[in-house]
């Protein structure tokens, strides 16, 4: 239902709505934290309040007190001051601390008066540990000092240490409290992380969800060239790639038709020729023995193959043949036997038996192709199969003068005759190696051309074919 | 009517001149021809006349071929051969799985279709003679040979590829296993459908075929040659009359 709602909603829209959503988590967020853990906005004490927690803390040390936590009870804002003991005085500690830390030490030093009392020491202490005058040494003493008089206050800095000697063998110092502050600091660390973890997530997931709908155009586009049904797509919610989406629908629906428009025409022409060639064919039977006939069946027998070429290029994935265990030795063998029945000079060299799974005549008609070629335009045709760890490698080498090695490419193109290099007489349609490679293609093998070693002459055509023949269904 | 002379054959085809071609043809070849330009004609000349094959074009305007045909078999008429322009292999099949007899591609050389007429025909006579139908196909030591898509299977169930000479030739030999066959008569009962392959002797025909269905071609255990002169089929055939 959500989804449905967002879904109405443009790509613009989307786009803002993550970002106003991640702005809204951070402040919430924000939010939460001030109030669950409030700043602490002035870290100055004060002098009379440090005085008299210390104090305090002092006599609750001496009182049997032994532990930090027992010594700060019953305090106010006990967690602004950490306390330790120690059994030696610490090394900072100095009896005659800057202003104003000198009054607090007055000030503790009178009000715990007496002979027991403890030595109190302080010492400004800046982060490098060096004291930090609060004011300028000259000045220091001009400024009032002794204890706080009653009602006077004054801003301690938060840089001190004050030692008290308990006379037991133990000193007790109080610091401000740094843990506090540390606390506070992996807060603001967690939040930032936290933050930065609802941001990205919410980036995740609206990016995703922008994101599908292209992908699943991707794939669609992707299979457009493959498959000759039309591909269908849910229609995304998003505006503007319902626009995109329609977009693509009609050009595939256009493309499908005008390709298949193509097709079918070509198939149509290779199609009725058929007819003619037929009764031409028939006619040339009455003309009587002679070279005219020959020559006349010879021209239609050409024609023949032509269409047959061509259709069966037409035709390509259209074919309905499935997938299916077949012998690959078997036609090799075939083939080349068969062209040796017609006259040509064909050998094949490999094992009798090699089971493979693919679409049999589609495979045929590839080797066909080649071999037909070989024999045409290289004067014979070597055949062999060999294996290796997962490829099956058919090889078709001729005799034949080879073809430069730019124009490798070009030869792979449909109706591309690499005449400067070979006889016109020899006639074909261009689409043998085509027709080849489509067929390589959609068992997910491959086919490549090569020029025999010097020395030697011919093309040398090697097909590679997958064991687990990714048979093209 | 084992061959030619008194054999009554109705030619079916839109295209007039073809058809007019294909008679002439057959009508110097011995045959008598009847001409039929559609579905319609053809019902009425079966209705009329006695013929002893039809030769059906595949692509018609109205009924086409394949309607025809299965019309025709329904009638229980006499055998077709189909005039197909398509060549793809699952057209042909689909063409012979309907009933054709047999089929030729367009452009077809007139020599080609008379003489798989004649084989047509013999065939025909045959199965007259011995009430025997082509079987859907022949199984010999795990092999298997359909003779409808003209397939053999290995054991393995793949299809292994056979020429057409290499197919007529097992065909022969699988319709009479365990009979020494001489050169002749290998020659006489293979060659109905592609005497072209057949300019290659037998011998050459044979080992190619060993080659194709012996585990080892040069100690032959299927086909084996007998000194006398002649070949042997040494496996035990059946025959698959059922579909599985």
């Amino acid at each position: 239902m959500i989804k449905g709602l967002i879904g109405r909603f443009g790509l613009a829209a989307r786009i803002g709505a993550a970002i106003a959503a991640a702005v809204i988590a951070i402040q919430v967020l924000v939010t939460l934290v001030f109030l669950t853990h409030p700043p602490n906005f002035l870290p100055f004490y004060s002098a009379r309040w440090l005085s008299g927690s210390a104090v305090e803390i002092i006599k609750n040390a001496m009182a049997g007190a032994t532990e930090p936590s027992s010594v700060l009870r019953n305090l106010a804002n006990a967690e602004s001051l950490s306390v330790r003991f120690d059994r030696a005085p610490p090394r900072r500690a100095t009896s005659d601390p800057p202003w104003p830390l000198n009054r607090v030490l007055a000030t503790v030093r009178s009000e715990l008066g007496g002979p027991t009392a403890p030595t109190v020491e302080a010492v400004g202490m800046g982060p490098s540990d060096e004291p930090i005058p609060v004011v300028p040494a000259d000045a220091s003493a001009s400024l009032p000092s002794g204890p706080l008089r009653s009602g006077e206050d004054l801003l301690a800095p938060p840089f001190f240490l004050i030692a008290a000697d308990l006379h037991d063998g133990r000193w007790l110092t109080i610091e401000p409290s740094f843990r506090t502050q540390r606390r506070r600091l992996m807060l603001s660390l967690a939040f930032i992380f936290i933050g930065t973890l609802l941001i990205a997530a919410i980036a995740v997931l609206t990016a995703r969800s922008l994101i599908a709908p292209l992908s699943q155009l991707a794939t669609a586009a992707d299979a457009l060239g493959r498959s000759p049904e039309i591909i269908e797509t849910p229609r995304p919610g998003i505006r503007e790639f319902a626009a995109i989406h329609k977009a693509f629908e009609t050009m595939q629906t256009r493309l499908k038709r005008f390709v298949g428009e193509r097709t079918h025409m070509l198939a149509a022409i290779s199609h009725d020729l058929r007819t003619p060639l037929t009764r031409l064919r028939l006619q040339a039977e009455f003309i009587g023995e002679g070279e005219l006939r020959e020559g006349m069946l010879a021209n239609i027998d050409a024609m023949r193959d032509m269409l047959t070429e061509t259709l069966s290029f037409v035709e390509g994935d259209a074919s309905t043949d499935a997938s299916a265990s077949f012998d690959l030795a078997s036609i090799l063998i075939s083939l080349c036997d068969e062209a040796s029945d017609a006259g040509a000079e064909a050998k094949y060299d490999g094992p009798d038996h090699v089971t493979a799974l693919g679409k049999r005549t589609a495979i045929r008609r590839m080797f066909s192709n080649l071999i037909d070629n070989a024999v045409r335009y290289g004067g014979a045709a070597r055949v062999s199969l060999r294996e290796d760890a997962t490829e099956w490698i058919v090889v078709v080498a001729d005799d034949g003068p080879g073809i430069p090695p730019e124009s490798f490419e070009q030869a792979f193109e449909p109706f591309q005759r690499l005449e400067s290099s070979r006889n016109r007489e020899t006639g074909g349609t261009g689409l043998g190696l085509s027709i080849a490679r489509d067929i390589a293609l959609a068992h997910g093998g491959q086919i490549s051309l090569a020029n025999a070693a010097s020395g030697s002459r011919g093309l040398i055509v090697s097909v590679l074919l997958p064991k687990a023949l990714a048979a093209a269904s | 009517m084992n061959t030619g002379a008194a054999c009554h054959v109705l030619v079916v085809d839109d295209d007039r001149e073809l058809r007019t071609l294909v008679g002439k043809y057959l009508g110097e070849h011995g045959f008598r021809v009847t001409q039929a330009a559609n579905g319609r004609e053809m019902t009425k000349a079966i209705e009329v006349g006695r013929f002893d094959l039809v030769v059906l074009d595949l692509m018609m305007p109205g009924d086409s071929g394949l309607v025809l045909c299965q019309k025709l078999r329904e009638l229980n008429g006499p055998p077709v051969i189909m005039l197909t322009a398509m060549g793809s292999e699952v057209d042909r099949v689909i063409g012979l799985e309907i009933g054709a007899d047999d089929y030729v591609v367009k452009p077809f050389s007139p020599r080609e279709l008379v003489a798989r007429i004649k084989a047509v025909l013999r065939r025909v006579a045959k199965v007259a003679a011995d009430g025997d139908d082509m079987p859907l196909a022949y199984e010999f030591n795990g092999w298997r040979l359909e003779p409808a898509g003209r397939v053999l299977r290995s054991p393995g169930g793949a299809v292994v590829d056979i020429t057409s000479g290499e197919f007529d030739l097992l065909m022969a030999f699988v319709a009479r296993p365990q009979r020494v066959l001489t050169r002749d008569q290998l020659l006489d009962l293979a060659k109905g459908r592609s005497s072209a392959a057949f300019d290659r002797s037998i011998d050459v025909q044979i080992s190619r075929l060993r080659r194709k269905i012996e585990a080892d071609p040069r100690e032959p255990t299927i086909i084996k040659t007998i000194r006398s002169g002649g070949y042997l089929f040494t496996s035990l055939v059946q025959a698959i009359r059922q579909p599985a």
